[in-house]
Parts: C-alpha cells; structure tokens; sequence
C-alpha cells in the first residue's frame, strides 16, 4: 500500500472510531460518576481512585428496581402479543382478502402514523379519567396497543403483499376458508416479519415516558423510561445516585440488545424499506 | 416509530395492492355471487378489532383535541366556548410560535446532521471487512436508539454541567474561556439539545442506510469506475440515488423524532432557559397540566399534527419520483 | 404506497366531517359549574384506634429530612398510624398536583405552595371544622392569612382554611462573617443603596457578591423584595399575591426592581452561570465560600449551621429610604388535606401535632429552618445564640410586630412561577428583554391564568 493509502485508511478508521467514541461516551461518563463517593460532585470523566460499587445497591433501593423492572415486563406482556395479532390479522386482510371500505381504513391507519402522541394526550387523560383507569398499568396499555397498531399493520400488510398466490390457490383447492389458509400457511411464512414486529413494539413499550409519566403517578406502575423521570425528579441533585439508577435501569435493555443484537437490527432493516 | 415508505413494486399488477381496482370487478357472476359477498364481509372481521382499538384510542382522541380546541376549559369545571382564540394565539402569543420555531432548528440536528453523518459512517463501515471490528462498529453506534430518550437527557444533562465532560475536555485542550453551564446558556442551550438529538438518531441513520448501500447493486459501481468517475461523483451518481427510499424513511422517522420531541428536552432543561428550548411537546404538556388552559394546549396539539403532515408531505412525494 | 394520495383524499373527507358534525352537536367538554367553597365534612378529633398509614407528598429537598422526623415524631405518640414521606420536585409537584389530587393515588397530606384551581375543583379539604374542633380559631389568625380561601376559589386572604403547617418560611439574606468583615461590613446594611455599595466593594476585591440559584426561581425573591423596598409599601405587592379584583403588578417600583436587578446582572454581582445553578448548588457554593451574600430563606439556616456553626449570620433586605419599613416573604410550609383522602381524620390530627407538640415544634426550629406558629402561649422554640436559625427567628418575631410579612409573588397562580416568574427573570439577568417588557409580561400571564 502506498502511503497516502495508508493515511487514507488511518484516516477513516479514525473517523468511524471517533464516531463510535461519541456513541458510547455519554454511557462512560455515566459509568465514572456512578462509581464516586455518594454525594460528590465528580469533575468530569475521572475514574475514581476508590471505585464506590456499592451505590448500584443503594441505587437499586432507591429506584424500587425490581417494581420498576416487573411493571415494565407487565405493561409488554400487555402491549405486544395484543398489538401484534390483531396487526398481523389485519394486515393480512387488507394485503389478501378484499375487504370493504378497505381502502378507507388502510388510509385512516396511516394517519396515525404520523400523528404526534402529544396531540392526543390531552383526550387520553380525560377519557381514561371517565372510564376510572387513571392509575392503573391499563391507562398504559389500551392508548399503547392503538399508537402502535398503525406501524403495525403497516408493517405485516407490506409483508403478506408479499405472499406467494400459488400457495393461497393451493390451500383453495384443498377446500380451505381463509382461516385456516392463514394459519396453516401463511402465519409461519411470515415469523421473521412478526417477531420482528415483537420486538420493536417492545423496545417502543419499554421506553415509552410521555404516555406514563400523564397516565400514571405512581412510578412502580410505569414504564422503565417513566421510573426513570420519577428516578430523576427526586435525586436529580445528587449526581452520583442518579446515574448509578440510570445505569442500573438502561442495563436490561443494553444486554438484551448486545445480546441478540444481530437479530434487532435485522429486525429493523427486514421490512423498514421493502 | 418508523413510518411510510414503499411497498415493494414487484406487486403492482395485483388487484389487492391497485386500489383502483373495486371488489365488483373481480367478483365472478353467477351462482357463488352471493357466497363471495358474505366472506367479503367477514374479511371485516379480520381488520375490527385493530381498527376498533386504533379507533377508540386515537381517531376519537384526535377529535376531540379538535373539539377542546374551540374552547376555554380548565379540565374540571364548565367549558366555556372560545370560537377562534386558542388558534389565533399560536400564532400571536410569542412563546408558542417560538416554540414552534424551535421544533424546526431540532429538524438540522435530528434529520440533517444524523443524514449527513450516517451516510459517512455507513460509508466508512461498508468498506471494513466483516468481521468483529464490522460488527462492533455496528452495535456501538447503535446503541443510543436502544436506550430510552429518557436516559440519553440524563446523560447529556451531566456531560453538559459545569462539572461535566464537555467542560473537562475543554479545560485539557486549553480552551478555558469557552466553558460554560451549555444548557443553562441562551445561545447554546438549543443547539445542545440538538446536539443529543444527533447522538439518538445517528445509529438508526447510519444502520438503515448500511443496509440500503447493502443492497446497490455492485455492477453500478463498477460502471461508474469504467466511466472514470471519482469517489464523490461515484457517490452522487450510483449511492445517493440508490438509497433514495432508505432517505425517505430515515428523514421522515427523525423529522417526526423532531417536531414531536418531549422527553428529551422534559429530562434536559424543561423549556429553558427562559423560552429558548421550549418545543411543542413540552408546551402542550404544561399548558394541559400546569397552566391547565386545555383549549390552547388542544390547539396547539392539532396544529403540531398538522405541522408533522405538512412537513412530510413533500418528502414523501420526492421519495416517489421515479 | 403509491396510492397515498388516494386515500388521503378519503381521509381528508371523513376528518373534516367528523369534525363538524362534533362541533355542530356542541357538545361541550367539562364538569358541571358549581364553584364555592367545599361543603364542611363533619370533624372528629384523634386518631382512632386503626393502624394507618398516612402519606405526605412534599417537596425534593430539605422538605423531606424534616417532614420524615416530624412523623417519626408522630409515630412515636400514636404507635398506629405510620407516616409515609413522598417526594416530588418542586417543578413536577406543581405541574402535577391538580391531576395527582384528581386521580386514585391520593396522598393524605399534600405540600401546595400554590392553590390555583384546586379549591374552585373541590379537590382539597375545608379545614374550618378541624379549625374548631382543634381550637385553632382561637389562635392568633394573621398566622392562617395565606391558606384562606374565599367564597369564589380565588381570592386569597380571606375565607375558608384549607391548609396549616408546622411553620413559616421567611426570606432574607444570609452572609459571610469573615468575608464580610474583609469588605469592611461591620453591620447590616440600612438601605438598598448601601447594600449597593457593599457588593461593589465586594466586586473589587474579587469576591462574588451575591450567590443565588436562578435556575429554579432564587432570584426572584430579591426581585420582589427590591420591589418592595423601592414601593417603599407592600399593599400593591399584597394584593396582587392575593389576586385581589384589578390588582397590577407593572408599576414603576417594579420597573426600577427590574432595573436594578439586571443592573447587578451586567455588573457581575451575580454568578456569570447564574442561570444554571439550582437550590442545592447555591448553599453549597457558597458554604464553600463562593458568595459574600446569599439571598434565601430560613429553611437553609439548619444546612448552614451545620456546615459552619456560627459563620454565617442573617439580616433582612434592607428598606429603600433609611428608616423604612423592612418586609420579608413568608409562607406557611402548609400541608394541604386533598378531598379524596380516606384518612383525613388522621391527617388533621397530624396538623395540630405539629403546630402544638413541644418537641415538634422545637424539630420545626432545628431541622426544618421554619419559624412555629400555633397558639399564642405555646413555648417559644430554643436556637444557640449566633446561629443562622436564631437570626432568622427573632427577625421573624420582629415583623410580626411590625407587620411586615408578605405572601410570595411566586403563589398568586398556580403556574406564574414556574411558567413566567422564572424564565422572565432569567431573561432579565441574561438582558434579553427590558424591565418594562418583564414587568408588562408578568401581568399579561397574570391575568391569562386568573381568566381576567
């Protein structure tokens, strides 16, 4: 290689790890403070000479993390297995079977996908008021399954699109309705669509603030991201506690991640630009 | 969420995706007329309870932000008409049209900068060899969508105290003088929640637009370079275009990221200093709750989904020139 | 979806459509219209003989630490009841507490510093027959001016009692002894113009003259004192606190407060990043002796004291002539009961211990900073001599004779701080809008949240 190649390589290695620096620094600096003397204000990012471990105890406590972690995973258990079935049913429909008016509703779903949920925080609240779920983890979970239904079908309409004719024909011959041909054939094709599906919609769950932090006040019954707004808004002052909780409550989502990381961003990328 | 783009255009001739086409034109005549139009019927049942949820949840409550609109009420007591009061002041009252003026700068640093920077990152990545330094480079950079929003202003707002890194790094390089509390100063306090808007949306940019150049074919490139083209006119000729449908959906997902931002700037500087951060999301939340003027917030609510539409409208129909 | 535009011209058609049709029904949003006061509950005294929990909901801060012992306190009386201490920061709490109090996780005793609506909303408790079955209508009353609400949910002053506390906050400016001395202070200053002198002198000796959180709200309590001082009259300040019927805020004394203010801004007697820092940096900036003055409130007394026995001392903001009268904020650190509470028996008993036990009182002194108000015979709290809590304690005895305690500008709405007090304040100091502007601003949000 010449050497104006090999600067050139040097170059672009630096900049992707200057790129990949900036990613993972704030989580660095976080990781630092976390470890300080409780109640000090470190300078920076400064590895403390006397690593503090027992502040994630303290954070742990402090955070109700289990509470935080168990209504988290009950709010998914609510949230994703709905949402996706009646999704992937719809889409389904709107893709293979002629439906009337099909086109209306197609569109009137699409709406939403661009609808801001601040535009509809306002109703929400009154109107879970009204029906006495204010409070509740379900003041969470029903505006949740309809914000994400439009993705949704979206998503698994754009997939079955895809679905072979030849198949559905063959299914006919054999006499089946279109439920069984649904089931039996084209619901397995379609796992990697659907389950890619899952884990988006548990990722928009988990991290979901707004919709917890108006619906819900007591921070056990929220989201992790909306544990973490009561987290702050209590400890805010003493930096140290704060991100030893922050940490302590990022650090499921960051190990699931790392974890099946190959199969998330696949995920992603499956069905974003068909 | 992620949002529209195009179906694949393979399917173009069918009737199920050509909406011009009614259900009377494929209908058979005859005997079995009358069996079809039953389980055309039922198809409905496949679609009501997504759409009935989507209904209730969304589709009323955006009604009804219209409809609280047009009134003066506090949420508790009696509602007193407004006719058009609550619109006027969106567009009178300084702090909600600044608020809206702020939305747009956030729109260079989520959508404009992460673009720019993805296309160079997943440019760079394209070129690694695969193998754990691909792979890494992949999974760090796309961490930050992975975390709660929440996180990334808890973790900006320490880097960004007086105490905190961006300072410390300043103070080594010997910039002293340029320190400064970035999110407590009037100049700098939008830019530096700008700047936490980049560090979320980069990742996403930069994988979506991997997978796309991923998918270029590679006999384009090897055109260009018989035509002589140099690296850039190679990027402008065969990449960009190439990656025009993964453009679309990265600008309008961050565009929407941006317009619509609340948790970030909530966590961050709530609105601060004075008004300089103040964004839609975050006005909305206090004139609902703290001022409890449920008319204005409804206005500017609806507004806001208007402004998204608007906004995405024209980026959606470049995505579909062909 | 090539066919986008298709079903946008469908969806179009049916929005707007339903949109009119909602409106032309006319269906209006809301609850029904009767205002008023709260009809009385009837009132029992004691706590009964069932375990209870009662849950306070306070402030972040020191709020937490002293309600915590005061329950302990409580506890140790009566073994049944158990008190639960909540926090919230004091931005949320204010954001939240309409909605909060309307929802199904009430607290049994809530902090308000601001009733906005939430009387005209009947979600807090009418005090007035705990008042008499407690005796406390035969205390000294000026002590309950603050938490009365009269007949229309708004005005303030008068009325029903919907809120008592274990004492009352008061401002005042805390100082440096040895910093002090080295700028030749030798007694507190007598005016606002020798005040003046002294920050110039502390300018040029390189000292930071004032230190104060403007982040969230500190600097506007020596706003409205200059204003007071510069009216050299707290009526019109008063009455506007107590958003009493064409009462104005934009008047030439605030103008010349603002003024004054921004000048101290540019001239450098306040932090360069004023802004930026919150109600725990200050204190601990400046026990670590970043601040010859430090305009606050006797709730940091006991922090202060602790930090540095006997180094800091405490004066009231001096008049604006030489002989005038000196007037404070006051608030009572008042605790509300919400209506939907089950335990409002409890809670009551709660407030009277506070105002009435010795040991609690002495607590209110000691830890909480706060001056203990209750009946007029009750025993008078103890403070070492030189203490920052012993200063604020005996200025405060020195104008409740005087009569000059006054509600915080920051109470008239329930969102004038948070929403217009604060961030005009720090556009003030930052010099981007002019006395006049603030002035004229503070008054327009002002009579956009009351609905004049």
């Amino acid at each position: 290689m010449t050497t104006s190649a090999i600067a050139d390589r040097l170059t672009r290695t630096g900049i992707l790890l200057a790129l990949m620096l900036f990613a993972i620094v704030p989580l660095l600096s976080m990781l630092t403070t976390a470890l300080a003397a409780p109640g000090s204000t470190p300078q920076g990012l400064s590895w403390p000479s006397d690593p503090h471990w027992h502040n994630f105890v303290d954070a742990w406590s402090a955070a109700n993390f289990l509470a935080l972690f168990r209504s988290s995973t009950l709010i998914v258990i609510g949230v994703v297995p709905a949402t996706v079935a009646m999704a992937t049913a719809a889409g389904y429909a709107l893709a293979q079977l002629t439906v009337p008016f099909g086109n209306a509703i197609y569109g009137l779903l699409l709406v939403g996908l661009t609808l801001p949920v601040e535009a509809l925080i306002t109703p929400l609240y009154y109107n879970l008021r009204a029906m006495g779920l204010l409070g509740t983890r379900l003041a969470i979970v029903l505006p949740l399954i309809g914000l994400l239904m439009p993705f949704g079908v979206f998503w698994m309409r754009a997939h079955f699109l895809g679905a072979e004719p030849a198949l559905t024909e063959a299914a006919k011959v054999d006499g089946a309705n279109n439920w069984q041909t649904f089931r039996r054939i084209h619901l397995p094709l379609a796992t990697s669509a659907w389950s890619a599906l899952s884990v988006l919609f548990f990722l928009a769950t988990w991290n979901q603030y707004l919709l917890p932090l108006v619906l819900v006040d007591d921070p056990a019954k929220r989201t992790v991201a909306g544990g973490l707004g009561a987290f702050q808004g209590q400890y805010g002052t003493d930096i140290v506690l704060l991100c030893a909780g922050s940490l302590l409550i990022i650090l499921p989502s960051l190990v699931i991640f790392l974890i099946f990381q190959r199969n998330f961003v696949k995920a992603l990328l499956q069905g974003a630009v068909k | 969420m992620p949002t529209i783009s195009s179906p694949p255009e393979l399917r173009q001739a069918s009737p199920m995706t050509d909406p011009t086409s009614t259900s009377a034109a494929t209908q058979p005549a005859g005997p079995h007329r009358y069996a079809r139009r039953a389980r055309h019927w039922s198809a409905l049942l496949w679609v009501a309870p997504a759409f009935a949820t989507y209904a209730a949840f969304v589709l009323y409550p955006m009604f009804q932000s219209v409809q609280y609109s047009f009134y003066h009420w506090d949420g508790i007591g009696p509602a007193t008409p407004a006719g058009l009061d609550n619109w006027k002041a969106i567009f009178t009252q300084p702090e909600l049209l600044h608020s809206v003026a702020h939305a747009f700068v956030l729109i260079i640093f989520y959508t404009v900068l992460p673009v720019g920077l993805g296309l160079v990152a997943a440019a760079l990545i394209r070129e690694l060899r695969p193998g754990p330094f691909n792979t890494t480079a992949r999974v760090m950079l796309f961490i930050p969508q992975v975390l709660p929003l929440v996180a990334a202003g808890i973790a900006w707002t320490w880097m960004y105290s007086s105490d905190g890194l961006v300072n410390q790094v300043l103070r080594a390089v010997g910039l002293d003088q340029h320190t400064r509390a970035w999110l407590g100063d009037f100049t700098f306090a939008l830019p530096a929640v700008g700047v936490i808007g980049v560090w979320v949306m980069l990742g996403f940019c930069t994988v979506l637009l991997l997978a796309g150049i991923g998918k270029i074919d590679p006999s384009l490139y090897e055109a260009a370079r018989i035509d002589g083209a140099g690296r850039i006119s190679e990027f402008l000729a065969v990449t960009l275009p190439g990656l025009r449908r993964e453009l679309v959906v990265c600008t309008t997902f961050t565009m929407i990221a941006a317009l619509a931002s609340f948790d970030i700037i909530q966590i961050s500087t709530q609105g601060g200093p004075g008004y300089q951060t103040m964004v839609p999301g975050v006005q909305i939340y206090r004139l609902t709750f703290l001022q409890q003027h449920v008319g204005q917030a409804s206005a500017l609510a609806v507004f806001l989904a208007a402004l998204v539409l608007v906004v995405i409208w024209p980026i959606q129909r470049l995505g579909r020139e062909k | 979806m090539r066919s986008l535009t298709q079903y946008r011209g469908t969806v179009r058609l049916a929005a707007v459509a339903a949109a009119g049709a909602l409106l032309v029904a006319g269906c209006a949003p809301g609850g029904s219209a009767d205002a008023g006061p709260e009809p009385s509950k009837p009132a029992t005294t004691g706590v009964g003989s069932e375990p209870v929990t009662l849950k306070l909901l306070v402030t972040s801060g020191v709020d937490v630490p002293f309600f915590t012992a005061l329950g302990k306190l409580f506890h140790a009386k009566y073994g049944n009841v158990t008190v639960k201490v909540e926090s919230q920061d004091y931005a949320a709490l204010t954001t939240n507490i309409a909605h909060i109090l309307a929802g199904s996780n009430v607290p049994d005793l809530v902090r308000v510093p601001q009733f906005g609506n939430l009387i005209k909303d009947h979600l807090l408790t009418n005090l007035d027959p705990y008042a008499k079955a407690y005796g406390w209508d035969k205390w000294p009353q000026s002590q309950f001016a603050t938490t009365r609400v009269g007949p229309d949910g708004k005005q303030r002053g008068t009325g029903s009692l919907y809120g008592a506390g274990p004492g009352f906050g008061l401002t005042g400016i805390y100082y440096n002894k040895t910093l002090a001395q080295r700028i030749g202070m030798t007694r507190p200053p007598a005016t606002v113009a020798e005040f003046e002198q002294l920050l110039a002198k502390a300018k040029d000796a390189g000292m930071q003259p004032i230190m104060i959180n403007g982040k969230d709200g500190g600097s506007v309590y020596p706003l409205q004192n200059l204003v007071m001082s510069y009216a050299d009259d707290a009526q019109a300040v008063q009455d506007w606190t107590y958003a009493k019927p064409g009462a104005r805020i934009d008047d030439p004394a605030t103008v010349k407060a603002a003024t004054t203010l921004q000048r101290w801004g540019h001239a450098g007697y306040l932090p360069a990043d004023v802004n930026d820092i919150d109600q725990t940096r200050a204190p601990a900036a400046f026990v670590k002796g970043t601040g010859v003055f430090f305009p606050s409130g006797n709730w940091q007394a006991p922090g202060l004291d602790k930090a540095g026995a006997g180094r800091f001392g405490f004066f009231l903001f001096p008049p604006g002539e030489a002989g005038g009268p000196s007037y404070a904020m006051t608030a009572s650190s008042s605790l509300a009961i919400p209506a939907k509470s089950t335990n409002a028996a409890a809670a009551a008993a709660f407030l009277d211990f506070v105002q009435t036990d010795p040991q609690a009182r002495q607590d209110t002194v000691t830890l909480g900073g706060l001056v203990p108000a209750g009946p007029s015979d009750a025993p008078a709290p103890t403070a070492p001599a030189g203490s920052a809590v012993a200063a604020t304690v005996s200025a405060f005895q020195a104008l409740l004779k005087s009569n000059g305690l006054v509600g915080f500008m920051a109470d008239a709405t329930a969102s004038i701080h948070v929403n217009s007090l604060v961030p005009q304040t720090q556009l003030l100091l930052a010099g981007k809008t002019s006395p006049e502007a603030y002035a004229a601003k503070v008054q327009s949000d002002y009579e956009r949240d009351l609905g004049r």
